[in-house]
């Protein structure tokens, strides 16, 4: 974690959609950081004592099995934020927060977050709001992994992170792919090698490069409309932002 | 313990380029089962191409055919793991 001098913290959606007032109550409390692909910011059981604001790169949110593998619940980018409910009161963190895609990430210590939304009704509301959507999602990606393909899968998942990078070339290893994803590397291999032969992405060690962004959410299942950030708040009917 | 590559054949081929090292023909053939479920898992096909049209062929590292594994012949029903 390396601490950065310009702050760019409202590259982060959340942080950008509060009023000026809201935001001030807690700014002068917020660092940006770089944090590399794989290091875990948040662990499974512990108390949360920062919040994550993504700049740029991508948060993984994944739940722990007994056996240590994890599977991906969730993942956040700029248009969100890892912890953000411990701005209402002390909480242990349920999941695991693994760095997926390397960034810059604004943060904050989480008392010092909990004092600003004891003075703003605002912020609870984003903070209630927000939760809702990530609880959505949490449930159709259960869904999802229960019940779809691993083709169908793995193209809404680099959907996903192509919306959060604002990238073509996304850093992915293959383990990284597999845990994720829930199969074995050889399937993750396959599959990739398929989409790469039907001309939808270039498929390296390590890396994938987006070629055909129709062709891959055609390939992919509904889940990837129904989790889209931008759209979900509208969904479920809950107001995000008011820029 | 040798490392086996698992390609699938069909009109059209997908290469497994990087392999998985196993501990013998016994752990390639259960390998190549539990691939082959988590592909077919809730899938039509690949390509275009309907799994029964799809063959697993897993190779060692001399590009020799250890292991034959139509798509036809994985057993119903059988989902991941």
């Amino acid at each position: 974690m390396v601490q950065k001098q310009s702050n760019g913290h409202l590259q982060n959606r959340l942080l950008a959609a509060l009023p000026p007032k809201a935001f001030s109550l807690f700014e002068p409390g917020l660092r940006a950081s770089t944090f590399k692909q794989g290091a875990i910011v948040q662990e499974a059981g512990e108390p949360v004592d920062q919040i994550y604001f993504p700049q740029t790169g991508m948060i993984s949110l994944l739940v722990v099995t007994q056996e240590g593998v994890g599977i991906e619940a969730a993942s956040i980018g700029r248009e969100g934020a890892v912890g953000l409910h411990r701005g209402l009161g002390k909480r242990r963190s349920f999941t695991r927060a693994v760095i997926q895609v390397s960034g810059t990430i604004s943060h904050i210590s989480a008392d010092v977050f909990e004092r600003a939304v004891g003075q703003s009704d605002t912020i609870k509301d984003i903070i209630t709001h927000y939760t809702e959507v990530l609880w959505v999602e949490a449930q159709q990606i259960a869904a999802c992994n229960a019940v779809h393909s691993a083709e169908a899968r793995f193209a809404r998942w680099l959907l996903q992170v192509q919306d959060r990078v604002d990238s073509d070339t996304l850093p992915l290893t293959q383990e990284f792919l597999s845990q994720m994803l829930g199969i074995r590397r050889t399937t993750v291999t396959l599959v990739a090698r398929a989409l790469q032969e039907a001309g939808l992405i270039r498929y390296r060690r390590g890396q994938i490069v987006i070629l055909d962004r129709a062709g891959l959410k055609e390939a992919a299942c509904e889940c990837y409309q129904i989790i889209q950030h931008e759209t979900l708040p509208q969904i479920i009917g809950v107001n995000l932002a008011s820029p | 313990m040798p490392r086996y590559y698992f390609n699938l054949s069909n009109k059209r081929c997908v290469t497994d380029p990087y392999g998985t090292v196993l501990l013998d023909k016994n752990a390639a053939m259960s390998h190549a089962l539990v691939v082959a479920r988590e592909l077919m898992f809730n899938s039509a096909g690949m390509l275009g191409q309907r799994w029964a049209a799809w063959t697993m062929l897993v190779k060692d590292k001399d590009g020799k055919n250890v292991l034959t594994l139509p798509f036809s012949e994985v057993p119903e029903g059988m989902t991941r793991h």
